[in-house]
C-alpha cells in the first residue's frame, strides 16, 4: 500500500492506494482531509494510523509514502519529498489519463496555473503570491460571513452584485456591507465566484491556457465558481471527482 | 540641513531599526560564514557591505569624505581620478525602509525605500555637507533627491541621461554629460583632473575588470558560489579599488574546489543588494546555481572595457561616456535590443536552458522589461520564471515550491 500526503496550508490530504495488478488500476482505499493545525507531523501520524485502523492494516503493509504541500518539509519518515506543482500535474494526468494539458488549482492560499504534456511533465506554471485573494481561504472567509456552505455556492439565474474589492480582508467588509443593505445574499455568492475568477483570470493572462482545461482543489467543488471561469476564460473547464485530493494523489505519481 | 526637533517617538524608532539593521547584517554574515563553502577571504568584503548599512560611521571612517552615487552610469574612473572615494547608494536591509520618510509611495521600490531609509536625517549624518552624483536612471532615482528633501539643500550633481543610446545626437549628450561630471569632481576634489591622471585611473580599473572578469569564469564554471560573487561585486562600490583587487586576488587564491551539482540557470532583473540575498539562497536550497546574470548590482558593475584611441582628454572622456552608456544594458533605455541579445548570448555561451526574472515590487522598468523577455525566450524554447517580490521573509515558501518546481522543469 502506498500513502499520498498533501500538507496544504489550510488543509491535509491523505490517500491510501492499492497499486492495481496485471493492468487493473489503481485503487483509492481510504481518504480524509482535515484542517491544517499547528503541529502536523502529529496530526499526519495520527491520521495515518486512523487509515490503517480503518483499513485493517498494519504499518507494515506501507510499502512508500509521498508527501507535498506547503507542510511537506516539516513531516519526517517519508520516502519522497515533492513539490505540489508537480505533485498536482501527476495527480491531474493519472486521472485524466493524460488528457489535462492546463490545469488551475485553486489551493488554501494560493493559486497555480499549470501547462503539462501528456505524461505530466510541467513545461509552465504561474502562481499568484503572498495574496488570500482568490484563494480557498477567501471563499472560507465568504461562506463564514454569508453562513453558507461552500457546497451551496452556486448559484445560475440571479444577478450579481460587483464586488470591488481585489484583497480578501477588505471584500470581507464589503460583503457585511452588502448584507446591511439587504442585498440577497445568492447576488453576494455570484459576485463573490465572478471575483474570484477575474482574479484568475488575470493571472492565466492570455498565454497559458491551451487544450483540455481541469480545475482541482478544495474549491473547484463550488460549479458556480467553475461556470464564472468559464465566463472569464471563455473555455470549458473539466473538474475531476473529489478535486480535493489531486495533489495527494499525484504526490505517489512524480518520478 | 537644520535638524528637526527630535520627536520621541521617532527617536525610538529610529534605534529599535539601526538594531534591526544589525540583526539583519549579523543574520547575513552568519548564514554565508555558516556555509561549508565560507572562506575567511570574504570576510573584508563581509566588513564593507556591514559598514555601508550605517553611512555615518562610514564616512567618519573614510579619510576623505566620498561622493554618494545611484546606478552604474557615472564612471568610476572620473572619481578616482579626482582622488574622490564613492559611497554606492544602494541597499537591501528591509528594516531600513521604517525610517523611510512619509511622503514615499506605498508601493515604492523596496531598495529605493531601504536608501530613503538609510538616509534618515536623524542619523546624525549631516546631509547637506554630502555630495551626490545621481544619474537619471528610472523615475525612483529621478525624484529620489525630491523625496528624501535633499534637492536643492545637498550638492546634488545630476547626469541626465539620454535614454536613446544608438544615436549621434544621445551619444554627444552623454559626452557634454560625462565632461560637466569631470568639471563637478575637479570642484569637489583635489583640483584638476589631468589626462595622465585619468589614464592611470583607466588602467587601475582595467585591473579591477581583468580580476572581476576572472570571478565572472569562476562563476560561470560553477568553481564559485553565486553568494561570493554577490558579495565581492557588491562590495567593490564601498572599497578603494586596490584594497578590492587585493582582496579578491586573495580570495581566489584561497577558493576551495567545489561540486558542481546544482543547475544552472541565468539571473536577471532587480537589483540583488546586501543584506537581502533571500532569492540566491532560495534558488540554492532548490537545487539552482546562479551561472550567470544580468544584473546591474552583480555582473554588470563593470560595464566593460574602456578602448580608446590616444590618451588625450577628449579621448579618453569619449572613451568613458560611450562605455557607460552604449555598453550599458539598463532597462530604462528606449533601444534596448543589445541586452535582449546579450541574454541570448549569454544563455547559448553558458549553455543555460532556465532564466530566472527577479522583480522588485515597485521596480517598474525590470517590471515593464520581463513579459517582452519572457515571450522571447520562451518562443526560443527556453524555461522562464518570474518572481515578483520584495525585501520581507513571509513569502519565501511561496517561492521555495516554485523554484523546486522549475527546477524539475529543467531536467537533469
Amino acid at each position: 500500500m502506498e500513502i499520498g500526503i498533501d500538507v496544504g496550508s489550510t488543509g491535509i490530504k491523505i490517500v491510501f492506494v492499492v497499486p492495481g495488478k496485471s493492468g487493473n488500476p489503481d485503487q483509492v482505499v481510504w481518504k480524509i482531509v482535515m484542517p491544517t493545525k499547528p503541529g502536523q507531523s502529529a496530526l499526519v501520524n495520527d491520521l495515518i494510523q486512523q487509515g490503517l485502523t480503518a483499513i485493517g492494516e498494519s504499518p507494515s503493509g506501507i510499502e512508500k509514502t509521498c508527501v507535498t504541500g506547503y507542510g511537506r518539509k516539516l513531516i519526517q519518515s517519508t520516502n519522497h519529498v515533492v513539490d505540489e506543482i508537480w505533485a498536482n500535474a501527476a495527480g491531474i494526468t493519472y486521472l485524466t489519463r493524460g488528457r489535462a494539458r492546463t490545469l488551475i488549482n485553486v489551493g488554501g492560499q494560493d493559486v497555480k496555473i499549470i501547462k503539462l504534456t501528456e505524461s505530466g511533465q510541467v513545461t509552465d506554471f504561474k502562481m499568484n503570491d503572498k495574496c488570500a485573494a482568490g484563494t480557498g481561504r477567501f471563499f472560507e472567509i465568504a461562506a463564514n460571513i454569508l453562513d453558507t456552505p461552500l457546497d451551496d455556492f452556486h448559484t445560475k439565474d440571479i444577478e450579481p452584485v460587483n464586488i470591488n474589492s481585489i484583497c480578501a480582508v477588505f471584500a470581507e467588509s464589503e460583503i457585511v456591507s452588502l448584507l446591511a443593505k439587504g442585498v440577497n445574499k445568492f447576488s453576494i455568492i455570484k459576485g463573490i465566484n465572478n471575483a474570484v475568477a477575474r482574479r484568475i483570470a488575470a493571472l492565466a493572462g492570455n498565454g497559458i491556457l491551451d487544450g483540455d482545461v481541469y480545475i482541482d482543489g478544495g474549491p473547484a467543488n463550488n460549479k458556480g465558481l467553475v461556470e464564472s471561469l468559464e465566463d472569464q476564460l471563455l473555455c470549458d473547464i473539466k473538474v475531476v471527482e473529489e478535486p480535493q485530493f489531486t495533489v495527494a494523489l499525484g504526490s505517489l505519481y512524480v518520478d | 540641513m537644520t535638524q528637526p526637533e527630535i520627536n520621541p517617538r521617532l527617536l525610538r524608532l529610529q534605534l529599535k531599526t539601526r538594531e534591526q539593521i544589525k540583526k539583519e547584517t549579523c543574520d547575513q554574515a552568519a548564514k554565508i560564514k555558516n556555509r561549508d563553502d565560507y572562506i575567511k577571504a570574504l570576510d573584508p568584503f563581509l566588513e564593507s557591505l556591514a559598514l555601508s548599512l550605517f553611512p555615518k560611521k562610514f564616512i567618519e571612517k573614510a579619510v576623505i569624505a566620498p561622493v554618494m552615487t545611484m546606478c552604474i552610469q557615472a564612471p568610476m574612473e572620473l572619481f578616482s581620478a579626482a582622488g574622490l572615494p564613492v559611497f554606492k547608494l544602494a541597499c537591501g536591509s528591509h528594516a531600513a525602509g521604517n525610517l523611510a520618510p512619509l511622503q514615499f509611495p506605498a508601493l515604492t521600490c523596496p531598495m529605493i525605500k531601504s536608501l530613503a531609509g538609510l538616509l534618515d536625517p536623524q542619523s546624525g549624518l549631516d546631509l547637506t555637507r554630502q555630495r551626490f552624483v545621481i544619474p537619471t536612471t528610472c523615475d525612483w532615482v529621478v525624484k529620489f533627491s525630491e523625496l528624501t528633501g535633499l534637492y536643492g539643500k545637498a550638492d546634488i550633481h545630476f547626469m541626465e541621461l539620454p535614454h536613446l543610446r544608438e544615436n549621434e545626437r544621445s551619444s554627444r549628450r552623454w559626452l557634454e554629460e560625462i565632461q560637466a561630471l569631470k568639471s563637478w569632481l575637479e570642484k569637489a576634489g583635489q583640483g584638476k583632473i589631468t589626462p595622465k591622471a585619468l589614464h592611470a585611473a583607466i588602467q587601475c580599473h582595467a585591473k579591477a575588470f581583468e580580476l572581476f572578469a576572472r570571478l565572472i569564469e569562476l562563476k560561470r564554471s560553477q568553481l564559485m558560489p553565486a553568494i561570493h560573487f554577490a558579495l565581492i561585486a557588491n562590495a567593490f562600490a564601498y572599497q578603494d579599488i586596490n584594497f578590492w583587487k587585493d582582496n579578491v586576488r586573495n580570495y581566489i587564491d584561497n577558493l576551495k574546489p567545489m561540486e558542481n551539482t546544482l543547475a544552472p540557470v541565468l539571473l536577471i532583473g532587480s537589483p540583488i543588494v546586501f543584506p537581502n540575498y533571500k532569492l540566491l539562497h532560495l534558488m540554492e536550497n532548490a537545487g539552482m546555481a546562479v551561472a550567470a546574470d544580468d544584473i546591474c548590482s552583480l555582473e554588470r558593475i563593470f560595464p566593460g572595457a574602456v578602448t580608446f584611441e590616444d590618451k588625450s582628454e577628449y579621448a579618453l572622456l569619449r572613451a568613458l561616456a560611450e562605455r557607460n552608456h552604449k555598453a550599458c544594458t539598463c532597462p530604462t533605455f528606449a533601444d534596448n535590443e543589445r541586452r535582449i541579445n546579450g541574454i541570448f548570448n549569454i544563455l547559448e555561451k553558458e549553455q543555460i536552458k532556465g532564466i530566472i526574472f527577479h522583480v522588485l515590487k515597485g521596480c517598474h522598468p525590470y517590471e515593464m522589461e520581463s513579459g517582452m523577455l519572457e515571450t522571447q525566450l520562451k518562443k526560443k524554447g527556453y524555461r522562464f520564471l518570474k518572481i515578483e517580490t520584495d525585501y520581507v521573509k513571509e513569502d519565501e515558501q511561496n517561492i521555495v515550491t516554485r523554484l523546486e518546481a522549475f527546477r524539475r522543469t529543467l531536467g537533469s
